[in-house]
């Protein structure tokens, strides 16, 4: 369970999701109507992608959004 | 939720014509300022061809991306923000100076100042967005090639030094500051 309180940020298993799969970041940005450019910032953490870009992500990959996003306690 | 569910984006193609139509205005507004003789220029073209620069600039602010997603929506939000707010404070610190603090010296905006404001507002969204969009190392935005992402910076660069330009030689014109 993440500290909610103070600064946090959100860190995502993307790279690791798109390894099994074996896809490239054009090809997932392709599959769920974003440039590749968000993909790499969200993959990089300089992008918290909205709530429903995060659905589409988890779905894509067949998993729950947490088991893709979650938080963490920040500096 | 869209950013902007009222303004529809215009297409990405109609980008291209609107950024022509802007440089043809602002090549007619400098040369109506540097040879106001030679080309009998008078105030009545010169403020027809600063409203068809704004429209023109107005309808590069609101074209779409070549691929216009959340993430840019986001930027392009950020950079109306930054715009809007610089705009106003200049706007109002403008009018006080001119009007000498609350004194009322010039209690209404000629049209020129009108149109030398927004010009100021879209010259400042358009630096606020295409620069992190391409510049910025932590924004940026390159989904082309290496040639492409190079060739678009050549461009945005070109057109936003001519507008800087303009700008001043309208700001001249306008305040009369020569």
């Amino acid at each position: 369970m993440p500290h909610l309180a103070g600064t946090n940020i959100m860190k995502n298993t993307l790279k690791v999701e798109r390894a099994k799969l074996n896809i490239s970041q054009a090809e997932l940005a392709e599959k769920i109507k974003v440039s590749r450019q968000t993909i790499n910032s969200i993959e990089t953490n300089r992008y918290i992608p909205s709530t429903i870009l995060a659905l589409k992500i988890a779905s894509f990959f067949k998993v729950r959004v947490e088991d893709v996003f979650w938080l963490e306690e920040g500096d | 939720m869209k950013l902007f569910p009222v303004y529809r984006l215009n297409s990405y193609s109609s980008k291209l014509y609107s950024a022509l139509f802007a440089v043809a205005c602002m090549v007619g507004l400098l040369l109506m300022i540097v040879f106001p003789k030679q080309l009998n220029s008078n105030p009545k073209d010169f403020r027809l061809v600063l409203i068809l620069l704004n429209a023109a600039i107005y309808m590069i602010a609101f074209s779409k991306e070549r691929i216009e997603d959340e993430r840019v929506e986001r930027i392009r939000g950020k950079a109306f923000q930054i715009a809007f707010g610089i705009t106003m404070t200049t706007m109002i610190l403008v009018c006080l100076a001119k009007n000498q603090g609350l004194n009322h010296v010039q209690p209404v905006m000629t049209l020129e100042d009108v149109f030398a404001f927004t010009l100021i507002g879209f010259i400042i969204y358009f630096f606020s967005f295409y620069l992190p969009l391409y510049f910025s190392p932590t924004w940026i935005y390159n989904d082309g090639d290496a040639a492409y992402i190079k060739k678009r910076k050549i461009i945005i660069f070109a057109f936003g030094a001519l507008l800087l330009l303009t700008l001043g030689a309208v700001l001249v014109a306008a305040f009369g500051w020569n």
